[in-house]
């Protein structure tokens, strides 16, 4: 093979990468710099501009941040509707799509037709909201959980792994005896772990992330998940909470109520940043799956 | 033939395996399409949906003649064509510019540090928009007073808002936007490149002449894809981002549903202009299909 290192070639590679780290940088700093201000002193941060090193460093606004009681119990309510929500929306998903791999299940096209349609139609906004409110949805716990137990996307996803599980397996189970359930709790479930493992990223990002349905349906100060606590701090400015945690603080430097919000960001985004390195491997294999059929 | 009783019976489980979903989607879906008949009315909280006094297309008519509805239609054209023109190739861009790494290693070091901001939540990157952005201490004015230049305060003027929007949403979609080309470009057929090599042609050149067009069919159903959001701009980014100093240039079609539907209970007249703004997304979709099949010659989907 005629492979060629010409100048042009060799000029290509370098722009190529140079332009390359330079959108990585881009893409990190803001991480970055987030955590440099949290493990800053406040008013030392205030008075000058971070850029790349944290000034006069200090864990002191994460002992802040961490023995407030309203973040902490912000921070339990996430971890609470995360892991339900992750659970029972996984169990849903699999259960619909495993019923529709069946081809012998009864008004089969009808059924998938049913659950497709909510992708492209949907109501919108305010129909939605007077649903939620005529159910007495509005500050319950609830309301994390029930409107995202059911996803066509991840449907979709789980009914094409199924798809390619040999049939064989189930059919040896079958002569044994067992029933439909039988085979999908101790057979198909326990042959699915990558999807399992890539639908629980799916739905536990989103119900980390969540924060719009606790801003519409709840008004109880100690039924709001981190990342609505998070905006009612930052971009409603609710400074009771800020105070709070400044009041509450005994340490010896000074806790900003920048620094604060600075933390807080930290302290929510961490459980992300920590299982991301873990789940990459899942979400692109089910990003193409997606791809494929979609 | 068998009875659809006995068949049931027999299927009883799978059925039972399709309740609990069926009926998540039923309430939380499938009800809120039939609440769109409050578009056609002019409901109150104390009314059940089909309840309401019907009024016909007065909603539609209410929102045509107000002027903060035009204001909104015409952010949300503008922020959305924006959004078109540079958040559409650039994961394209950044695909093409992903493949043509060589080593690996780099490449997946790209790759995961590119797609890390799609998990984020848009209260953090407004957030951060905030402070990076700030007049007194954030970087992007040292940097502007380092060159010599007077700060500038970009989140009190609306005239910076369309373009900070679309750059933070560049920044967080970007990597993942770029993962269905890559999974294209990771289709093609290695024989191309082989031959190309043969004949001598660069990196860049196999890049513009080989992979480039192989991945035509995934770029023009992504864009057609991409046409039914050039009548709704992403409502969280606009939500944290938005502030009152820039709000004649921030409010997009759907703050605006939001802040007429929940904030001051016009419940119908929200509705309404949801209504209508899906409506034309559909039928830009749909034609955006038309075309490119007319186009290509072949069915995109």
């Amino acid at each position: 093979m005629n492979i060629r290192a010409t100048g042009g070639e060799r000029l290509f590679s370098i722009l190529n990468v140079s332009l390359l780290v330079l959108l990585s940088a881009i893409m990190v700093y803001p991480f970055l710099y987030v955590l440099f201000y949290s493990v800053s002193d406040g008013v030392a941060a205030g008075a000058t501009t971070i850029t790349f090193a944290p000034v006069k460093p200090t864990l002191d606004n994460y002992k802040a941040v961490l023995g407030n009681a309203g973040i902490m119990n912000a921070f339990f309510i996430s971890a609470a509707r995360t892991v339900l929500g992750t659970v029972l929306h996984v169990l849903v998903v699999c259960m619909v799509a495993y019923a529709i791999t069946k081809n012998q299940l009864l008004w089969r096209k009808p059924i998938i037709v049913f659950f497709m349609i909510p992708m492209f139609v949907s109501g919108g906004l305010l129909p939605f909201y007077v649903i939620i409110v005529k159910l007495g949805l509005s500050n319950h716990f609830l309301v994390y959980i029930l409107p995202m137990l059911f996803s066509a996307f991840n449907m979709l996803l789980a009914k094409v792994f199924f798809d390619q599980i040999p049939p064989s397996l189930e059919e040896s189970a079958r002569i044994d005896g067992a029933g439909d359930a039988v085979v999908f709790f101790r057979i198909v479930l326990p042959s699915s772990l990558p999807l399992l493992a890539t639908l629980s990223i799916f739905a536990g990002v989103a119900q980390w992330n969540a924060w719009f349905d606790a801003l519409l349906f709840v008004t109880k100060q100690d039924l709001l998940p981190i990342q609505t606590l998070l905006y009612k701090i930052i971009l409603e400015s609710q400074a009771t909470t800020v105070e709070q945690i400044m009041r509450m603080s005994q340490s010896k430097t000074q806790v900003t109520s920048e620094a604060i919000k600075m933390t807080t960001l930290m302290v929510s985004t961490l459980p992300i940043l920590c299982i991301y390195p873990f789940m990459q491997r899942y979400f692109v294999k089910g990003m193409m799956i997606g791809a494929v059929k979609g | 033939m068998k009875s659809i009783g006995l068949t049931l019976w027999r299927q009883r489980v799978l059925f039972m395996f399709l309740l609990p979903g069926a009926a998540a989607v039923l309430v939380f879906s499938y009800a809120p399409m039939a609440g769109l008949v409050m578009a056609f009315q002019d409901y109150r909280v104390s009314d059940g949906f089909l309840r309401g006094e019907f009024v016909g297309l007065d909603q539609f008519r209410a929102f045509l003649t107000d002027p903060d509805f035009y204001a909104a239609l015409r952010n949300t054209l503008a922020i959305s064509g924006l959004t078109l023109l540079i958040g559409f190739p650039a994961p394209v861009a950044l695909a093409l510019m992903i493949d043509a790494v060589a080593s690996s290693r780099f490449r997946k070091v790209v790759q995961s540090v590119t797609y890390l901001p799609h998990f984020i939540t848009w209260v953090f990157i407004a957030s951060l928009v905030y402070r990076l952005l700030d007049t007194e201490s954030g970087i992007v004015n040292l940097a502007l007073v380092k060159l010599g230049f007077a700060p500038v305060s970009f989140m009190q003027s609306p005239g910076y808002f369309w373009f900070i929007l679309v750059l933070a949403s560049v920044w967080k979609s970007i990597g993942w936007n770029s993962i269905i080309y890559l999974a294209a470009i990771s289709g093609i057929d290695p024989e191309l490149h082989n031959a190309g090599m043969v004949d001598g042609a660069s990196r860049f050149q196999r890049m513009i002449y080989i992979t480039l067009p192989s991945i035509v069919p995934t770029i023009a159903l992504m864009f057609v894809l991409s046409l039914g959001s050039l009548v709704s701009v992403n409502f969280e980014a606009v939500f944290n981002l938005m502030n009152g100093f820039v709000q004649e240039k921030a409010d997009v079609i759907d703050t605006f549903v939001y802040r007429n539907g929940v904030q001051m209970i016009k419940f119908s007249y929200a509705t309404a202009i949801g209504l209508a703004q899906s409506v034309i997304a559909s039928i830009l979709v749909f034609a955006g299909f038309k075309f490119s099949n007319k186009m290509n010659g072949t069915k995109l989907l």
